[in-house]
């Protein structure tokens, strides 16, 4: 975890690898203090990035996925991997989809790919932080 | 890597065999709760009971774990219910509207005997 005060993020870097989720999750809760944000907003925010990062994994991505919080006025959180072919179900196709779950969490959350690469991101919009 | 290991005893009450989870269920560790259930199902426990009290994370990989256990446990005729009280694990069932779907109880005692 670096702490770029110029760019105001903080980011993370981890094999796309079930391993390190968890990894993801601390990832998660650190920021989330540093942000003084409330135990029920870490924990959406563990929530939503193990999902995010979970999504490629179980798609069979290869190679790093890059976890950045932009420390903003309304902090922002972007999760980038090498894009894969959406219409190929990932998991076990049971339930639900991880997007779906993340947006659930934060309404602004959109799915991009740019250049090969695929960009979950959401913001923590209206939620409210000290 | 991964910092919490899932731990799951199984014990067995009356006719339902119980499993204590706790820990973290994330893609890391759902396989081991799946085969834990999987293993109850499959043995020809009719009635299975999943005490989530210590489960202080859960993501999809858990959610879709205990959806197919539901699903296998049906086929056979079997029962899966889940003990859950609080707390971000209560909260992804709600959003997903699984919390419809299982009987959830608050603890085992209530589960047991209903």
């Amino acid at each position: 975890m670096s702490d770029g005060r110029k760019e105001r993020a903080l980011s993370l870097a981890v094999p796309a690898d079930a391993a390190f989720v968890g990894t993801v999750r601390l990832f998660a809760s650190a920021v989330g203090r540093h942000i003084a944000a409330d135990d029920d907003l870490v924990d959406d925010l563990k929530l939503a990035l193990a999902e995010a990062v979970t999504e490629p994994i179980e798609a069979g991505v290869v190679g790093m996925i890059d976890v950045v919080a932009f420390l903003d006025a309304v902090p922002r959180f972007e999760v980038r991997s090498d894009a894969w072919d959406e219409d190929r179900p990932s998991g076990d196709g049971q339930f639900p989809r991880h997007g779906e779950l993340v947006r659930a969490l934060f309404a602004d959350t959109e799915i991009v790919t740019v250049d090969g690469a695929r960009l979950l991101r959401f913001s923590l919009g209206s939620r409210a932080l000290p | 890597m991964s910092t919490v290991d899932l731990q799951i005893d199984v014990r067995t009450d009356g006719e339902w065999r119980v499993l204590d989870v706790r820990g973290e269920v994330d893609l890391y560790t759902s396989p081991q709760l799946r085969e834990a259930i999987d293993r109850e199902v499959s043995g020809g426990t009719p009635k299975v009971l999943v005490d989530l009290t210590g489960v202080s994370f859960m993501d999809s990989s858990g959610l879709g774990v205990l959806v197919g256990s539901l699903k296998r446990s049906r086929e056979r005729g079997g029962e899966l219910a889940l003990v859950c009280t609080e707390g971000s694990v209560l909260k992804v069932l709600t959003i997903t509207g699984l919390d419809r779907v299982f009987p959830i109880h608050a603890s085992v005692t209530d589960a047991l005997g209903t």
